[in-house]
């Protein structure tokens, strides 16, 4: 059995499970029908609940992936320090 | 047990009974090829049998009847005790994660309560390690630096993981967006 948080999360998605076994289901949540066909954006999808089971489900939007950190300068702090001592600093304020 | 064979089955010598009239002594003649096993109390419960069941139930059974139902009943009382649940299922990650242990938990609903915990991500190598009696697969970062919490029959489970990716927190705690990840748990009720 599958089963779906009725809220969704801040960013669309719903919490969901699909069990072999039945489970009991948590409160705020339904069970999806096993002929409800899931749309290819699950679990970013908006959902019509009737008496804890899912009548319907239509694809949601999936968030833009958030972009990868850029990765630190490796060195870099110790070019600056190497590169200052050439020219002769030594006084940092 | 075996069945007894004879040349002549059911044949029987009557032999009548000096001054007893209409009295006959029964004498077997049925020339058996294998005698077979005789149907006596040592075939059907020896005494060593029933001090067996009597060790389990405290009762020491004189029927076969009463050894069969004995045992039915320990073993019954064996099933309600020690009945070992396997559970598998799955779930689709949502992108969502905590921070720091605290925050938006993911959770697994079970028909039992779960003893031993075991997710893997889909196509992920397999590596566990154990932590508060919950095993736990994650091919990026340790179990301990998961939460892990029982009630009842929920599991859930958030990152401590405080980093400002929110893709990065929610691989650590089993849930990137749209990744399908397998559990199996185990039980002994």
């Amino acid at each position: 059995m599958r089963i779906i948080e009725i809220e969704a999360l801040e960013n669309g998605a719903h919490r969901n499970q699909a069990a072999e076994a039945a489970v009991g289901i948590p409160e705020g949540w339904a069970v999806i029908p096993d002929e409800l066909e899931l749309p290819a954006t699950f679990p970013f999808v908006n959902i019509i609940v009737e008496e804890g089971i899912v009548t319907a489900m239509t694809a949601g939007t999936v968030p833009e992936p958030e972009p990868e950190p850029e990765p630190e300068p490796e060195g870099s702090v110790w070019d600056e320090l190497a590169e200052a001592i050439r020219n002769g600093v030594n006084d940092v304020e | 047990m075996q069945d007894r064979i004879a040349n002549h089955p059911n044949r029987w010598v009557l032999t009548p009974v000096t001054g007893q009239t209409n009295t006959y002594d029964f004498t077997r003649a049925d020339d058996p090829t294998v005698t077979g096993t005789p149907l006596n109390k040592a075939t059907f419960l020896t005494d060593d049998t029933a001090s067996a069941i009597a060790a389990l139930t405290g009762t020491t059974p004189d029927l076969p009847t009463e050894a069969l139902t004995a045992l039915a009943t320990v073993l019954s009382g064996l099933g309600a005790s020690s009945l070992v649940h396997v559970e598998t299922g799955s779930y689709t990650g949502t992108g969502t994660a905590g921070s720091g242990g605290s925050g938006t938990a993911n959770s697994l609903t079970f028909s039992y309560k779960p003893r031993l915990v075991i997710i893997v991500q889909a196509g992920g190598s397999f590596a566990t390690s154990q932590g508060d009696g919950f095993m736990w697969q994650n091919p990026n970062t340790a179990a301990t630096n998961n939460v892990v919490s029982l009630n009842d029959k929920m599991l859930s489970w958030i990152t401590t993981s405080t980093t400002t990716s929110t893709s990065t927190r929610a691989k650590a705690q089993m849930n990137t967006s749209g990744q399908t990840y397998y559990y199996i748990a185990l039980g002994v009720e």
